[in-house]
């Protein structure tokens, strides 16, 4: 897939504009911005998105998902590019499922993605990466969870456009990957980036569930199969934290 | 060889579960192949499972299967009134955050370009548009229900 960058100051949030505009983008369409006013989370959350030398983008995918279901896994696949990026600059990251980049336990990258849905059919999505580049400490202590910066864990600032284009490298590869095989065909990168979570006890928490388990494997769409005192079950979102 | 008989063919091999067939006759080479992308499996089935890792498991057919077949329920036979259904499979959300009011209640008019909820798998949003102009006459589906392909969200009087 041939990914072009569109480069922006300033936008609401990039994910929003990407969406309002999808039918007129062509896939493969970065849209990148030095900034934005109204960065989103999931649910509502906020992401805080300064003008620091951070990587604020979304990028549009309009091709067909040979089963509906694996739109689901295109923040998966966007985080296993995220960790190899980390890795490429020296760094040890982790993946917390379903998507949180971690490096030394705190959140490196949100991921969020929104698909397009017409007469019941996904006509693609937008995908919105934040990585946090080079953020300064002040910001970073104005998050309400534990978050880092590639640039305070290598100690050294970075060149955010060096970044991206490693960042697009490695995701056109997991994308083309994915597209051919499905998410099992990205399964050994999965699991080396969350292995550790196998077996851990967790809380699991969304808006529906408020429980403790313990995780018992990965189910081959992405799903989490948790161990929960009265049942096994499989959990489609939500977040986990391990339970201390 | 002709239609009727090849569509016997089709309905034998239906019948005994048959995958795959060649049949060669009177210079006639026929070669019937299942499509896979009919099979419930989420993903194509190539994969042997032994390859896969002890913790990246498959996931039951079962859950496919009745994904399935609530989707052949959601067929609407009431007279102007349209079924919105799931198209994926995921978390049921009524409103866009949890501090914020519902995108549609019984009664809410809905125009074609309106959202009535969101369907999240995964932190991948799947914002539902209504698609059709009415009324909403009944919402099926609790907030932070997990929801199956095809299952009835909302019943619209149009």
């Amino acid at each position: 897939m041939k990914l072009t960058v569109r480069r922006f100051e300033c936008l609401d949030s990039t994910n929003l504009y990407a969406r309002e505009n999808f039918y007129s983008l062509s896939n493969g369409v970065v849209i990148l911005a030095r900034t934005q006013s109204a960065g989103k989370g999931r649910r509502g959350r906020k992401w805080i998105s300064p003008d620091e030398g951070n990587l604020y983008f979304s990028i549009v995918l309009k091709d067909d998902f040979p089963h509906t279901e694996q739109v689901n896994n295109i923040t998966q696949v966007a985080s296993i590019a995220v960790a190899q990026t980390l890795e490429f600059y020296g760094l040890f990251p982790s993946i917390k499922w379903p998507n949180d980049v971690l490096v030394s336990g705190k959140k490196v990258c949100g991921l969020l993605s929104e698909s397009v849905i017409y007469r019941n059919q996904i006509q693609g999505a937008v995908l919105g990466i934040g990585l946090n580049v080079n953020m300064s400490l002040k910001t970073l202590k104005t998050i309400d969870q534990p978050a880092t910066a590639m640039g305070i864990e290598l100690k050294k600032n970075l060149d955010p456009e060096e970044v991206l284009a490693i960042l697009l490298n490695h995701f056109s590869v997991c994308y083309a990957c994915f597209q051919k095989k499905g998410f099992i065909g990205l399964k050994d990168h999965w699991i080396k980036y969350t292995k550790e979570w196998i077996g851990k006890k967790v809380r699991v928490e969304n808006e529906s569930i408020k429980k403790t388990g313990s995780i018992l494997a990965f189910n081959e769409n992405g799903t989490l199969k948790i161990n929960f005192d009265d049942n096994v079950s499989t959990v489609y979102d939500g977040d986990i934290y391990i339970d201390k | 060889m002709n239609i009727k008989e090849i569509r016997q063919i089709l309905n034998l091999m239906k019948e005994y579960e048959i995958a795959e067939m060649d049949i060669e006759r009177e210079g006639v080479k026929l070669s019937v192949k299942k499509n896979a992308s009919l099979s419930a499996v989420p993903y194509p089935p190539s994969m042997p499972l032994s390859a896969q890792a002890a913790f990246f498991q498959p996931l039951p057919v079962q859950e496919s299967e009745k994904a399935k077949s609530q989707g052949a329920d959601s067929v609407n036979k009431e007279e102007n009134v349209h079924l919105i259904t799931a198209p994926i499979v995921g978390t049921f959300y009524a409103a866009p955050s949890p501090e914020a009011s519902p995108y549609v209640s019984v009664g809410t008019k809905i125009s074609p370009n309106d959202t009535v909820c969101i369907i999240e798998a995964m932190k991948v949003m799947n914002e539902i548009k209504a698609e059709v102009s009415g009324v909403i006459e009944s919402i099926n589906v609790k907030n932070g229900q997990i929801v199956e392909f095809g299952q009835v969200l909302f019943k619209v009087k149009i």
